[in-house]
């Protein structure tokens, strides 16, 4: 290893602890957890995330079948026909920000932080 | 070495990474990203860079992921594997061409790594239209750290080992 490749190394881990910074920047922090469920970047449905909800959503479309758990704070994938099983490996996923991709199905679940209680309280 | 010669030695190499991608397929990876992958059949990729030249990794590396599409049987991950092995190859090439003085195999392997990653999640984001897929690329890089430098360490022994065999075979021919 010479010393190119350490400066390399360095500026790799620098480069993707600031990309980490600046994706946190720019999540919403809100009182309000939402979920957003899209198919080919439209959207499925939402859910707000809340105590006492426990809900199991089944998705069919053309391109196979996904189940996902709403439960509490938490939403997992609980099961998916596709074949590379990337989505259920995934696991839980409670912040703002936090993703679960499943991209032979074109599914994405997000959980988004909602600004919009501000309106509110102002109102 | 002659033609016939050199086309038997990247088939063969072929059938290895082949193998590597099949293997790869079996062993799990979900401790810190689902979906990243160790990268074996990149260090065939770029050995073969390293002895045959840009041409014949670009052949090589695209050769295996058709074929592995017809082991998989898998379309939707082809696509990604496709784009990915096509511009790590570039990379790797470029950097191995023109900073070989700079980089051991090791960095050459890194910048292949990253260019995978990020020719995937490009592909990935155009997929599902939707640029927030892209906030996995943090995660990846610093994955495609760890598995750049074993593919690279690995490489330079593999391209210490073929070397010294073609020696031979050339003396004995």
């Amino acid at each position: 290893m010479t010393k190119y490749d350490k400066i390399l190394i360095l500026l790799v881990i620098l480069a993707s602890i600031f990309g980490f910074v600046l994706i946190n920047q720019s999540i919403v922090q809100g009182n309000q957890k939402q979920v957003e469920i899209l198919i080919n970047n439209q959207l499925y449905k939402k859910y707000t995330l809340d105590r006492g909800l426990d809900e199991k959503v089944i998705i069919e479309s053309f391109l196979g079948k996904n189940i996902i758990h709403i439960d509490n704070n938490q939403v997992t994938m609980i099961q998916s026909t596709c074949p590379d099983q990337i989505c259920v490996n995934m696991g839980t996923i409670t912040e703002p920000g936090q993703m679960i991709v499943c991209l032979p199905h074109r599914l994405i679940v997000v959980i988004i932080g909602d600004d919009s209680d501000t309106d509110t309280i102002v109102n | 070495m002659n033609r016939n010669r050199k086309i038997v030695f990247l088939s063969l190499l072929t059938a290895g990474a082949l193998i590597l991608s099949v293997i790869e397929g079996m062993i799990p990876f979900p401790f810190v990203a689902p979906g990243a992958k160790l990268g074996l059949p990149n260090m065939v990729t770029l050995s073969v860079i390293v002895i045959f030249g840009f041409k014949s990794g670009m052949t090589v590396a695209m050769l295996r992921s058709l074929l592995y599409l017809l082991i998989a049987g898998n379309v939707a991950s082809f696509l990604y594997s496709f784009s990915g092995a096509i511009f790590s190859t570039l990379v790797m090439a470029f950097v191995y061409k023109f900073f070989k003085n700079y980089f051991s195999l090791v960095g050459v392997s890194i910048f292949g790594a990253l260019a995978h990653n990020t020719a995937q999640v490009f592909v990935a984001a155009l997929v599902v239209e939707n640029l927030r897929v892209l906030t996995y690329l943090p995660i990846l890089y610093i994955v495609s750290l760890f598995t750049g430098c074993f593919v690279g360490y690995t490489a330079i022994y593999i391209v210490k080992n073929l070397k010294k065999q073609f020696q031979i075979l050339k003396w004995s021919a």
